[in-house]
């Protein structure tokens, strides 16, 4: 298309398909496509789907005779394949088409493949997530076909990614996506003390609700739940920007149209977040109370149950998230175990007076809290920016964005990336404790440290100090935030 | 002086080079399997066959003592080749790999090298298993303890070639997933498995490939490939591989390389054992200036007609080196010479003459590689365009050698011999554990003999690996970096570019950067300081007869 006026042409990466198939189910070269459970886009011939699907199959057989492990990742001149057994001979297939860059050059179009932000080790998070996001609803996939067709099955596979994998934008992927991980918020001793009393008042006045889930916009209050594995899938989902704007079955629709239930997670590393929001909403009075989940209207006796399968075991919940005011948001699983007969109006009523009154007063408190916090970055911020995660509990914390002056430019973000695909394969190479790289073009410092679960980055842009300050100021750093852990 | 040769006044020629040649310059169909030429004629006394490691070489014997020892040596030759190296054990693929009792340690470091013509024909195949002697002989010991004692039976069994079907059904399957990518208008690189990583190339009629658990990345095993492709066209040229494949595409090309696999194997044992691969840049003696210029004088006297380059080699490291004006000796090119001269001890024992290409230099043609060791460590290596020039090439070795006598050289370059790998200790920074100092407008590089803990093959390797990424990172072709640190659990790596050097630095893991910047900087003057010891600075060019030396470099400006 146009090769027009331009000197060169960008076009981001995208999502080639996506495909989840089962070669046992396919007992001979015509039935190949009976294999298959989900190719998306649909609009991909039959005969093509057989021969994409029995190469991954082929790659799979030619791998194992040389591995103990499979094939799980393509590199070819053109795209980025991904390959993961999600449960036993069901495998999951994400093909990505890279960006590319067509410069004219001589008269001649030169295109030229980019793998920006599509590392191994990132695309696999996304397939993960993609899986953990379908368990969430579905349990998995035996089970489903244990209880029903296979052309049900294609249905309900069809449907939930139809509408999840869209929401993907494979043309900026970064660490935020590389570790889905949790924003904690920041709390003093008084306010921690008062969120521990309002969550042991709520689990002795409503005995049912033994695992709530307490967020003040994406930031993670309380997490009542036994294990950070069981929440990431379903915060996951809470805070996506995307959920709410469209109906997905499981959200009421009771905010404005098109509007997230939680607006402030940020999805790249490369936009800024809306602090604004955070403190003060731009339409004073007109914010939201209620169940975003549950009844739509408090008194109505018709209220539809949510599932969700949290755990490896895919253990059946009920769900009830309610939000006061915007800001704050109690996301309680209800083991389906429990007695039903208690999602009564009368208990929804109960419930949302309960949240009413005392989530009111500990918003403010946990918007100071945030400020506090945000005020002690500042000094960091003038220097450098960082970015920690911690796979152990999944927290995340980062001062890329937080102004507009602290987003990174695409190199320094790619670099993080490289960092980070560099640690993660740490584990069948040379493993790195810590890397410092100064970027010839830029003359950025990136640095980045791994020890154990964590991980941490900062960055120096446009730094012309040495490696010894720039050591100087990361001590300085750790010790100030980090003293005890790293 | 040597005059060999009778009757014919034919240069000796090796069997592989003449069938090459009559196809090459008949331009017929490609040598069918029966191409080598009968033995017809009946070689003269003094000419001696030599088969080394399978490839006959055909020899002209000088009259030097040495010749009276050839048949002895000729025994020796290939088992040494096959056995004198750090226990790299060929072994088959498959058998080895489906065997869990060997335990992490064995299925952890394994790598394989296939190269197959694209109609999915084997060509080579090389299993390495990285065992170390010293290693092994404590291992023996240990043999009583069940999981060793499987370790070493299994590898018994997994140290004879895989059989031919297996191999065959494997080459047709690769060729089968590179075929199914062109298809779609793209191109396979790279798979993952775990630990393993399997990089495709494609160059031309050949498919080669590597899988590796070793940690090393894409980008290096790629480079890796793109050597041994070289090693191939080194073999045939570029030409008759292309002619060979476009008239016959089921070609077995085992036929045409049988006798040379041991370049192969020699070429895929140093890939991790020396840093001059991932480098680009070769190793080059450290002698003083002085009896540097002296070598250089030796090497421009009496050049003969059709030398093209003229080399003077010692240990793989560079002496002296004579080049045409226009054109300059690519590293890769003489890392491939230095291989051939390393496969097979065959040289040793008088003059070869042998059909080479130079891949970088001119794919397309066969130069001639006239080799013969003038010291127990010292070879000659002269490369003419000029097949008949065998005589010219054998003078003026004879002038060299003389040259390098009448200047006092031969004490000079036996001394610089004994001093190397000098010692870490010479540097006087002893915070470092081990360095490289590249050149980069040399293509040179120095390193000191590695001291402990690098002396054990597996850090050595460990380091050499850390090295390669430095230097991936340095050179990416997006987002390089200036500096790089790394620091792991064994220890801490500085690699970084001062002007026209590039450094590479090895300390101890808990090393402040305080201390690994103070050292690199010491380290950097110290280099500079050497600069005339450590490289080759100026490279005599051919056809200057007086006693002068052009002061140019080894290479020209790099090309993009």
């Amino acid at each position: 298309m146009g090769d027009g006026s331009g000197s060169w042409k960008h076009r981001p990466a995208s999502l080639a398909y996506f495909a989840i198939f089962n070669p046992s189910f396919s007992k001979s070269e015509d039935s190949a496509n009976d294999q298959i459970c989900l190719f998306y886009p649909s609009t991909v011939p039959a005969d093509e789907r057989a021969r994409q699907v029995g190469l991954a199959t082929a790659l799979v057989n030619f791998t194992k005779t040389f591995s103990p492990a499979p094939c799980d990742a393509v590199h070819t001149r053109k795209h980025r394949v991904i390959l993961h057994e999600v449960e036993p001979g069901y495998w999951m297939l994400l093909k990505v088409r890279l960006g590319t860059r067509t410069t004219v050059r001589a008269g001649h179009k030169v295109v030229e493949h980019l793998e920006d932000g599509l590392q191994d080790s990132i695309l696999r998070s996304v397939l993960l997530r993609a899986w953990e996001a379908f368990k969430l609803f579905h349990r998995g996939i035996d089970c489903i076909l244990r209880r029903h067709s296979m052309d049900v099955l294609r249905k309900i596979l069809e449907e939930f990614y139809s509408g999840f994998l869209p929401r993907i934008n494979f043309g900026s992927l970064d660490l935020l996506d590389a570790f889905d991980g949790i924003q904690f918020a920041s709390l003093s001793k008084a306010s921690y003390l008062q969120v521990l009393s309002l969550m042991r008042a709520l689990t002795a006045t409503f005995p049912m609700l033994k695992h709530p889930i307490l967020f003040w916009h994406d930031h993670l209050v309380w997490n009542g739940l036994e294990s950070f594995d069981a929440l990431k899938p379903l915060h996951s989902y809470i805070t996506d920007p995307e959920t709410g704007r469209v109906y997905d079955g499981v959200v009421n629709q009771v905010k404005r149209k098109g509007e997230p239930i939680i607006a402030t997670r940020r999805v790249s590393l490369q936009s800024v977040r809306q602090s604004r929001s955070f403190l003060k909403s731009p339409r004073r009075g007109a914010k939201f109370s209620g169940y975003l989940v549950g009844p739509v209207t408090i008194g109505s006796l018709d209220v539809e149950l949510k599932k969700i399968y949290l755990g490896p075991e895919g253990i059946e919940h009920n769900l009830i998230v309610y939000q006061v005011e915007e800001e704050c948001t109690l996301v309680v699983p209800v083991p389906a175990s429990e007695p039903p007969d208690q999602h009564s109006a009368e208990f929804y009523a109960r419930l949302s007076a309960f949240l009413d009154e005392r989530l009111t007063t500990l918003a403010p408190l946990l918007a100071d809290g945030y400020a506090s916090a945000k005020n002690l970055g500042e000094f960091a911020d003038q220097h450098f920016r960082y970015l920690y995660y911690n796979s152990m509990n999944l927290a995340f914390k980062t001062s890329i964005g937080s102004y507009k002056s602290t987003v990174l430019t695409p190199d320094l973000v790619q670099c993080l990336n490289r960092m980070h695909d560099e640690f993660a394969r740490g584990e069948y190479g040379t493993a790195a404790n810590e890397i410092c790289v100064k970027t010839a073009s830029t003359d950025a410092w990136v640095v980045g440290r791994r020890s154990g679960d964590r991980e941490l980055y900062l960055v120096f842009p446009k730094s012309d100090v040495g490696l010894v300050d720039i050591d100087d100021e990361v001590k300085k750093f750790t010790l100030g935030y980090f003293s005890d852990i790293l | 002086m040597p005059k060999p040769l009778s009757d014919s006044q034919q240069p000796p020629t090796s069997s592989r080079a003449s069938s090459a040649r009559s196809s090459q310059s008949a331009g017929q169909s490609p040598p069918p399997d029966a191409s080598r030429p009968s033995d017809s004629p009946p070689e003269p006394p003094p000419q001696t066959r030599l088969d080394v490691g399978g490839r006959a070489l055909v020899t002209a014997i000088t009259a030097t003592p040495a010749a009276a020892n050839t048949e002895n040596d000729v025994e020796r030759g290939p088992s040494q080749a096959a056995v004198g190296t750090f226990g790299d054990v060929d072994c088959d693929f498959s058998e080895g790999l489906n065997n869990a009792r060997t335990g992490p340690g064995w299925t952890n470091r394994r790598k394989h090298f296939f190269i197959l013509s694209c109609a999915g024909k084997p060509i080579y195949s090389r299993s390495v298993a990285f065992l170390v002697y010293p290693a092994w002989g404590h291992h023996m010991v240990l043999a009583l303890n069940r999981q060793y004692a499987d370790a070493l039976y299994d590898l018994r069994i997994i140290c004879r070639y895989g059989d031919e079907a297996k191999l065959s059904s494997l080459m047709g399957l690769i060729q089968a997933i590179i075929s199914f990518f062109a298809s779609d208008d793209d191109s396979v690189r790279s798979l993952t498995a775990g630990g393993h990583t399997f990089v495709f190339s494609v160059k031309g009629p050949l498919y080669l490939v590597a899988v590796s658990s070793t940690g090393e990345s894409v980008a290096q095993l790629r480079q890796q490939l793109s050597y041994l492709h070289s090693q191939i066209l080194f073999i045939l040229t570029s030409t008759q591989l292309t002619r060979i494949f476009d008239t016959r595409v089921n070609y077995d090309l085992r036929n045409l390389l049988s006798g040379t696999e041991m370049f192969l194997d020699q070429l895929a044992r140093s890939f991790q054992s020396t840093p001059g691969f991932f480098l680009g840049s070769v190793q080059c003696l450290r002698m003083p200036a002085r009896v540097r210029q002296k070598v250089a004088q030796a090497l421009s006297v009496g050049n003969p007609q059709g030398l093209a380059f003229g080399m003077l080699l010692a240990k793989d490291q560079l002496i002296g080196l004579i080049r045409p004006k226009r054109h300059s000796l690519h590293p890769a090119d003489l890392h491939l010479v230095a291989n051939m001269i390393a496969s097979s001890s065959g040289f040793r024992s008088g003059e070869a003459w042998t059909p080479v290409c130079l891949p970088m230099f001119n794919n397309k043609a066969f130069l001639h590689a006239y080799v013969c060791y003038v010291g127990p460590d010292l070879c000659v290596v002269l490369c003419s365009t000029d097949k008949d020039s065998f005589f010219g090439m054998s003078e003026y070795k004879a002038e060299i050698v003389k040259g390098l006598e009448e200047g006092g050289c031969v004490d000079g370059i036996d001394e610089a011999l004994h001093g190397v790998p000098y010692s870490i200790v010479e540097v006087g920074v002893p915070s470092l554990r081990h360095f490289i100092v590249k050149s980069t407008p040399l293509v040179q590089y120095t390193q000191p003999a590695p001291a402990p803990p690098y002396t054990r093959k597996d850090d050595w390797r460990r380091l050499l690996q850390i090295y390669q990424r430095a230097s991936e990172a340095l050179h990416a072709r997006i987002d390089p970096v200036s500096t790089y640190f790394y620091t792991g659990p064994a220890e801490a790596v500085l690699a970084c570019t001062v002007g026209t050097l590039e450094l590479y630095a090895a300390f101890g893991p808990l090393v402040s950067k305080t201390v690994a910047m103070d050292a690199i900087n010491a380290l950097a003057r110290w280099a500079r300081r050497c600069e005339d010891l450590l490289f080759l600075g100026s490279v005599p060019v051919l056809g200057s007869k007086q006693r002068s030396i052009t002061p140019e470099r080894l290479t020209g400006p790099t090309s993009p």
